[in-house]
């Protein structure tokens, strides 16, 4: 009756867990691999653009820094809206932060042993041990890196989640245990949807819409909505705010089901990079 | 089975009993309208309701109490919380001690209709 | 080359141009800085180049003194000598004349010396006038004479021949006599010529002696004196680091009547406490507007009910507006009015207090302080599910003090309080007559974890915190400490790990009558 985010370090065999979750709860089963081709399709970026996006984060000089913030939009809105449908299991970290105030949303960690994920990558290549080791070291910092930039949060941090488990040296028995975590944590009450978090669910994927829309204008705005009212915080100079309030409002307007729409403007930093600083 | 849904609303805002007493009375509801909580906990002792709405944020009892109280009393009740201090951790513990559904103030009177349509279709009611 | 502008000439404008910003500053900046800086200017620098000059001069004055000293000696030596060539002289003279009288021989070389005498004295009159009186310069003079006109006289009878034994020996008794007195003369000149010198010369032996006595004794005066000076101002400035180490930032005063390199210390201290000031003011106000975000969750979620009740009562109008009778339609309507009233004045409240304001001494009630205060931080406290107790004492006598500060200092402590608490947790809060006279107590009491000892004596310091990153900054006990240092009251804590912890600030009350209430 309620969504499962699984989130794990690599060659951990995160994903295999979360398919295996979802197939024993009669779940569906969603990822970057399902995703991906409906934002391709839907923004007419190419596939591997937005697997790019997913593994780089964008360091904000260069050619490719502009447009890859609003690729992370673009796949964040797919997702927000593809779990208004309940009974899903998602694997992935894109967009995690933003149902963090969902309560029907059980958010699992899976940690691993470093050297039993590194045994599990060089059995997956056939190479040495020492190459796997220094792969899956460069993945980690490749991860933690992109959480950093996009999100700026630590992956590893446990007060994210609701359910942290730590899967030691990947064995079988390991993995099995791991999905009967789940699936009991996920039989839990708590997690049941209702009105409210169904609301707040919902709230997301406007949100994460309006900023998709308006993404071309400003890739940094912070949005939040409640029931069809938008709130936009943006930055704009005060001579062309006026402008850029309106332009928003009209684009935002024609987003199904928004009522009304509020922009708020902070001009602060602006007046500080107008006065050379 | 009865003739009409026996509602229990409980919320020591006045406001609130005066306005969802008729909306629901309207469409075809019993409501009994409490602004005591202790009251309430008293009139929950004496009589099964079939749905029972109620604040959390109160003097002297808190709406978790409430809903403790009627799982108590009987299982087949379902308890509607209506908040203004809605949080994840409100939500899931309600949830978790067995609260039918939750909705965070202010919502629209037709909110609360559909919620309680809800329960009454999973008590068997059907209009 | 006209074009070029003399580089001097620029910087001794820019060094105007800044003395005149400076001293606008100094005139606009403030009356303690004017203070300082209007005494009459006696640097230390000056002090130094006083002393040293003092001991040039008296080194000066010692040499040049020994030098007239040594010339005078050598003035005296020349005169002892000349003294002693004269005695000689007179004395040869005599001794022809004796020989003359023994042996009958030339008389002409007695003359000859007694010229010779005459010439040494005439030649040195001033000196002898001086050595002797002038009455008895010329008694030598006048014996000299005498002396030398006798001998002539013996000349001229010896020439002519005449055998006058009575003249002769006349004159032999007079030239005797006259002999006689010029010797004692002359060596009375010669010995108290030599005794001045020696005298002179013992003289020029002690006085370096004293010399080194004085300059040892001006030495250790004027050691004294500079380390005073020194150690002075130094102790004075100590002094006002400790106070400002407690938190009083008051500027510093003139402490001596004349200004000097410690006045740009003392004013570079006052600059520092205007400073300080401003960012504890600066600080006071951060922390304030953390506690108001600390608040807006609570406030938010209060503002939800009146809000719920204009949507309920609003849409049950827009539902029955047709079928509702024009009473209930009018109860309605004031239902939304005073919903509204009601959400203003919860965002008024916290409004009131989030607004940066001046900080202000003013009479206040500080029981009515409190309970505004309380009632700030009630929806917080609701939300937490804790209970909070309050017990003002009725008519306290009135104190005086920045509202604003004293509401953020009770606002932080109940604020803490409610951290402390589980759900179900109690907060006791009292106003009373503290038991030291002129003095009023507040006390927060909460039945929550307590706080162990080991951080006890950490608990007023800056940026000191138990709670999470991101959840406080740690800034509020040290301000509400500071707070209260200033407004001279005190804040204590009693605590017992698991059980309670108890926070009493006390404030002294004087200033305001204690019957200004009933009046």
């Amino acid at each position: 009756m309620s969504i499962i985010t699984i989130s794990a370090g690599s060659y951990s065999n995160g994903r295999q867990i979360a398919k295996s979750a979802a197939k024993r709860l009669n779940y569906e089963y969603v990822d970057s691999e399902n995703i991906l081709p409906l934002v391709s399709k839907e923004f007419g970026v190419s596939e591997s653009k937005l697997m790019q996006t997913l593994k780089e984060a964008p360091s904000g000089v260069g050619m490719f820094s502009k447009t890859k913030p609003e690729y992370i939009i673009f796949i964040e809105t797919l997702i927000a809206e593809y779990l208004l449908k309940n009974n899903i299991v998602y694997y992935g970290v894109v967009g995690l932060p933003l149902i963090q105030e969902v309560s029907h949303v059980c958010k699992v960690q899976i940690i691993a042993d470093l050297e039993g994920r590194i045994k599990n990558k060089a059995k997956l290549d056939g190479g040495s041990e020492e190459k796997a080791r220094k792969a899956v070291i460069k993945e980690d910092n490749q991860q933690k890196k992109w959480s950093e930039a996009v999100y700026n949060i630590n992956t590893t941090d446990p007060n994210l989640y609701d359910l942290v488990i730590n899967i030691g040296h990947i064995k079988d028995d390991d993995f099995e245990h791991a999905l009967e975590t789940i699936i009991s944590a996920v039989e839990h009450k708590k997690f049941q949807p209702m009105t409210y978090s169904l609301r707040c669910m919902k709230n997301v994927a406007m949100s994460c819409r309006v900023r998709t829309t308006l993404a071309d204008i400003d890739s940094k705005m912070q949005v939040k909505s409640d029931e069809g009212t938008v709130y936009i915080y943006t930055k704009a100079v005060k001579k062309k705010a006026q402008d850029k309030v309106l332009e928003m409002k009209q684009k935002v307007m024609r987003i199904e089901e928004v009522k009304h729409i509020e922009v708020f403007i902070d001009y602060d930093l602006f007046a500080k990079v107008s006065h050379g600083q | 089975m009865k003739e009409k849904l026996e509602i229990l609303l409980l919320d020591d805002e006045t406001i609130v009993g005066n306005r969802l007493g008729p909306v629901l009375e309207k469409v075809g509801y019993d409501v009994e309208v409490f602004e005591d909580p202790k009251k309430a906990l008293n009139r929950i002792n004496e009589k099964e309701f079939d749905i029972v709405i109620t604040d959390i944020m109160m003097e002297d009892v808190n709406g978790i109490q409430i809903l403790e109280e009627v799982q108590k009393k009987s299982e087949k009740t379902k308890v509607i919380i209506i908040t203004g201090y809605a949080t994840v951790a409100l939500a899931r513990e309600a949830m978790e001690k067995g609260a039918f559904d939750m909705i965070a103030k202010p919502f629209r009177p037709n909110d609360l209709r559909s919620v309680v349509a809800k329960a009454a279709d999973s008590l068997g009611y059907k209009k | 080359m006209p074009d070029m502008v003399n580089p001097l000439e620029l910087e001794s404008d820019f060094i105007k141009k800044s003395e005149e910003t400076e001293s606008r500053n100094k005139f606009v900046l403030n009356k303690n800085d004017r203070e300082l800086l209007e005494r009459p200017r006696f640097t230390f620098r000056l002090h130094m180049l006083l002393v040293f000059l003092l001991f040039s001069f008296l080194s000066m004055a010692i040499i040049i003194g020994s030098v007239i000293g040594i010339n005078r000696i050598q003035k005296k030596l020349h005169f002892v000598q000349t003294s002693e060539r004269y005695l000689f002289q007179i004395e040869q003279a005599r001794r022809w004349e004796k020989n003359y009288f023994l042996y009958n021989t030339n008389l002409e070389d007695a003359v000859q010396s007694a010229d010779n005498a005459k010439t040494l004295l005439s030649q040195n009159l001033k000196k002898v006038i001086t050595v002797l009186s002038t009455k008895e310069t010329d008694t030598i003079i006048k014996h000299l004479d005498r002396y030398r006109d006798l001998l002539q006289e013996l000349i001229v009878l010896e020439k002519n021949g005449i055998e006058n034994t009575e003249k002769k020996e006349e004159i032999e008794t007079s030239l005797r006599k006259h002999g006689a007195k010029m010797v004692e003369v002359a060596s009375v000149l010669a010995y108290e010529e030599q005794e001045s010198m020696n005298a002179m010369l013992d003289l020029i032996q002690r006085i370096p002696i004293y010399c080194l006595v004085v300059v040892l004794l001006l030495r250790v005066f004027a050691a004294r004196f500079l380390t005073q000076r020194l150690v002075k101002p130094l102790n004075h400035l100590v002094k006002c680091t400790r106070r400002i180490a407690k938190g009083d930032f008051s500027p510093l005063v003139p402490m001596r009547k004349y200004r000097d390199e410690f006045t740009t210390v003392e004013v570079a201290i006052n600059r520092m406490l205007e400073q300080l000031k401003l960012h504890e003011t600066a600080m006071v106000e951060s922390h304030k507007l953390r506690a108001v975000g600390t608040l807006t969750a609570g406030v938010a979620h209060e503002l939800n009910n009146p809000l719920n009740n204009i949507m309920l009562t609003a849409h049950a109008m827009l539902e029955d507006h047709k079928d509702l009778s024009e009473d209930e339609l009018l109860e309605m309507i004031n239902d939304l009015i005073n919903e509204a009233d009601r959400s203003r004045s919860i965002v008024r409240n916290l409004l009131d207090f989030a607004r940066e304001s001046e900080s202000v001494s003013e009479p206040l009630d500080l029981g009515a302080l409190v309970s505004e205060t309380i009632k700030l931080a009630l929806n917080q406290v609701k939300v937490s599910g804790a209970k909070i107790e309050s017990q003002i004492q009725p008519s306290l006598p009135r104190m005086r003090g920045d509202k604003q500060q004293l509401k953020q200092v009770f606002l932080n402590l109940i604020l803490n309080a409610v951290d402390a608490v589980e759900k179900q947790g109690n907060i006791k809060i009292s106003v009373k007559k503290a038991d030291m006279p002129g003095f009023l107590s507040v006390q927060i009491k909460d039945n929550g974890c307590g706080i162990p000892a080991h951080i006890l004596p950490n608990i007023f310091d800056p940026f000191f915190t138990t709670k999470g990153p991101g959840k406080g900054t740690g800034l509020g006990l040290s301000v509400s400490h500071g707070i209260i240092t200033m407004h001279g009251g005190q804040i204590s804590i009693e605590t017992e790990v698991g059980k309670y912890t108890r926070f009493t600030v006390i404030l002294p009350s004087r200033s305001v009558p204690a019957n200004f209430n009933r009046t």
